[in-house]
């Protein structure tokens, strides 16, 4: 018995092993490029937090804050608005079985590629992320970046 | 599990009994604070609880809680409060089972044993703490397991 174009299909199977083991490698990081970003991300003293960066801006009567741009180029509260420490690492403890399934499920229900999936997730902590990143001028909340990278894609085939 | 005193105090009073530090009084070099520290003076170590993470349950029912913190170090000598953060981190890497009391000024103590410490990233330097200062800055975060007895 002669079975035709086994090293085709053989070469087939290779390409598609190749495919899939650099589908599983990829891997995607999330962070914020900005020079600072480290610093704020670790400064948990948040001093100030929640008070104007105004000095002229006192407590009302009424027990209110004025708050806003004031003209001078400081507008806001210090920390604000909803900024705070471990902007990037207390989503991704919180939301992090969120991640794993969204992960999973964008595998197994949405037939997504694993890289698809994987920054499907990752973008989604890049939008956590961003809504605890403090604004001054919008620097290092524009500085989020979710980029996907293939770990062993030297080390894999060609064929 | 419930802690009647903050992992970070537990955790400061685990590095003055191993002879690491002693505590913050505004003056001391190398004083320990917790959840927050003051101005002065230049080299203190301070320890901030972070976001946590919470186990599944044990055989025995049984959810344990890692508590999770941050350890800074500043210093006015940038080689000096590195090799202090290292040291520090060291110390709490051999940390197995250690008991811990606390005592209160007034009212009763307890004591506690930390299982044990694992960090979460490598010593991370921060740069300088303000723009025109000369303090170094550097962190390092990771998680303990501590059972109030």
């Amino acid at each position: 018995m002669e079975i035709k174009g086994v090293e085709a299909v053989i070469l087939k199977m290779q390409a598609l092993a190749a495919k899939a083991r650099l589908d599983f490698d990829a891997s995607v990081s999330v962070g914020f490029t900005a020079k600072y970003a480290l610093y704020v991300h670790e400064n948990t003293l948040m001093k100030w937090r929640g008070l104007p960066r105004d000095r002229s801006i006192r407590l009302n009567s009424d027990g209110t804050v004025s708050t806003g741009y004031t003209g001078n180029g400081q507008p806001g509260l210090f920390w604000g608005p909803t900024g705070q420490a471990k902007f990037l690492e207390g989503p991704f403890r919180e939301f992090e079985q969120e991640l794993i399934d969204m992960v999973i499920q964008g595998v197994v229900q949405n037939k997504l590629t694993m890289a698809q999936s994987l920054v499907r997730a990752g973008l989604y902590l890049q939008r956590l992320a961003m809504q605890r990143v403090p604004v001054l001028s919008g620097n290092l909340r524009a500085s989020a970046f979710t980029r996907l990278t293939h770990k062993r894609a030297a080390d894999v085939p060609s064929k | 599990m419930l802690l009647t005193y903050h992992p970070s105090r537990i955790l400061v009073q685990l590095l003055i009994d191993a002879g690491l530090c002693s505590r913050g009084d505004g003056s001391t070099q190398w004083g320990a604070y917790y959840e927050g520290h003051n101005d002065l003076p230049d080299d203190l170590i301070s320890i901030v609880g972070t976001q946590g993470r919470v186990d599944s349950e044990d055989q025995y029912g049984n959810v344990n809680e890692h508590f999770a913190f941050q350890l800074l170090v500043r210093g006015a000598d940038p080689e000096a409060a590195h090799t202090k953060i290292q040291t520090l981190r060291d110390a709490l890497h051999r940390v197995y089972q250690r008991v811990v009391t606390i005592t209160p000024r007034t009212g009763t103590g307890k004591t506690y044993v930390v299982h044990n410490v694992s960090g979460s990233s490598a010593v991370l330097p921060l740069g300088v703490d303000r723009p025109n200062s000369s303090r170094s800055l550097f962190t390092w975060n990771a998680y303990v397991l501590i059972e109030e007895r």
